[in-house]
């Protein structure tokens, strides 16, 4: 019996340490493993020589995923862009489209990291500003637990350094919010 | 046998459970939901208005979809032939600029939740480039087939008619290996 007790201690602490390492490295490890998932933006600011702004408002609304197969895709939006009084995208005025190509972003495409560097490469292949298609923009990180940090040295409205900031989402959190009509 | 033992027994078998959960959350060949995880690669957007169909964003879309597996997605869809704004400034585009992008695009996230038995993903957006989206819940009905996903929109974005969007999984990225 004692001879058992012992084997399944051992086995117990190596599975005990296999799999405390594992949990450990998807937290602690490169930040190619810290950046993989989804997050909410908490704000974006605009600094044009001292000057701060925000570009979508005080609460806009964003959200970037990072897959752990190497793909992206980020969308912010202002929370109070005006509703098309012909609740019909293609059929927008004038006004209506300028105030959303003027105040949201959406793209997609494919990321690397440069661990060195601190850097985010994004590759994007498509996106509702057309000049981007097809273009590598680059993002310094800033990783600190839940929260990031994108530095957007040339961002699409123009000049100026742009900073967004992004909380991750809880694992279960959309779960409990989402909508099911039953 | 001692208490150590035991305790060592219970965590053996605990962290057994627990691998055998995690092996069973993976598998792509349980529900719809299990299977609509990841990032899928739009092929084709059709709408049909009566008859008439009509390719929204022309006929070499490009668009994207990711649904994670904690229940939250994103989706961006594009003409790819959008002009250009002469302006390097989103800001700065002129009014045709602007009607060519908004016509053309439209991007979207939130969370979603899936019916398995009517095959229906539910999505409740959180934000969307078309605003009257914003807020809104909205259905979807899932053909899945392996690496192949048709689904169907019966509100689509330009008015009246019936969506139907192609995907295909998208592959992993061959960068991944270039990176440093």
């Amino acid at each position: 019996m004692k001879t058992i007790c012992r084997t399944a201690m051992a086995f117990a602490a190596v599975a005990l340490f296999a799999f405390a390492a594992q949990a450990g490295s998807g937290k602690k490890g490169s930040l190619k493993q810290q950046v993989v998932g989804a997050w909410t933006m908490k704000s974006n600011v605009l600094d044009q020589g001292g000057t701060k702004t925000e570009p979508y408002g005080s609460d806009a609304k964003g959200s970037v995923i990072l897959t752990s197969t190497g793909r992206v895709a980020l969308i912010i939006t202002r929370a109070d862009l005006p509703k098309f009084a012909s609740n019909n995208r293609t059929t927008g005025t004038a006004e209506e489209n300028k105030a959303v190509v003027a105040g949201s972003i959406a793209y997609f495409g494919t990321y690397t990291v440069n661990e060195p560097e601190k850097l985010l490469i994004l590759r994007l292949e498509g996106g509702t500003f057309p000049n981007w298609t097809g273009t590598e923009q680059k993002r310094t990180l800033e990783l600190s637990g839940d929260e990031m940090k994108f530095i957007n040295q040339a961002p699409s409205m123009g000049a100026g350094t742009v900073t967004v900031t992004w909380k991750r989402v809880k694992e279960g959190q959309a779960t409990a919010s989402a909508a099911q009509p039953k | 046998m001692t208490t150590i033992a035991r305790a060592a027994f219970a965590a053996l078998g605990a962290l057994t459970l627990f691998a055998s959960a995690t092996a069973a959350g993976n598998q792509k060949s349980g529900s719809l939901k299990q299977g609509l995880v990841g990032t899928w690669t739009m092929v084709s957007d059709t709408v049909d208005q009566n008859g008439t169909k009509v390719e929204p964003f022309g006929k070499t879309p490009l668009g994207s979809m990711t649904l994670t597996s904690d229940g939250h997605f994103s989706i961006v869809l594009t003409d790819p032939d959008v002009p250009k704004f002469a302006t390097a400034s989103r800001t700065g585009g002129t009014a045709e600029e602007n009607k060519t992008a908004m016509v053309g695009s439209i991007g979207y996230f939130g969370t979603y939740t899936v019916s398995e038995p009517d095959k229906t993903v539910y999505l409740r957006v959180v934000a969307s480039t078309f605003p009257n989206w914003r807020g809104s819940d909205q259905k979807r009905v899932a053909t899945l087939s392996g690496d192949d996903l048709t689904w169907t929109n019966p509100t689509p974005s330009i008015g009246a008619g019936n969506a139907t969007l192609v995907w295909k999984r998208a592959k992993p990225t061959s960068r991944q290996t270039a990176q440093k």
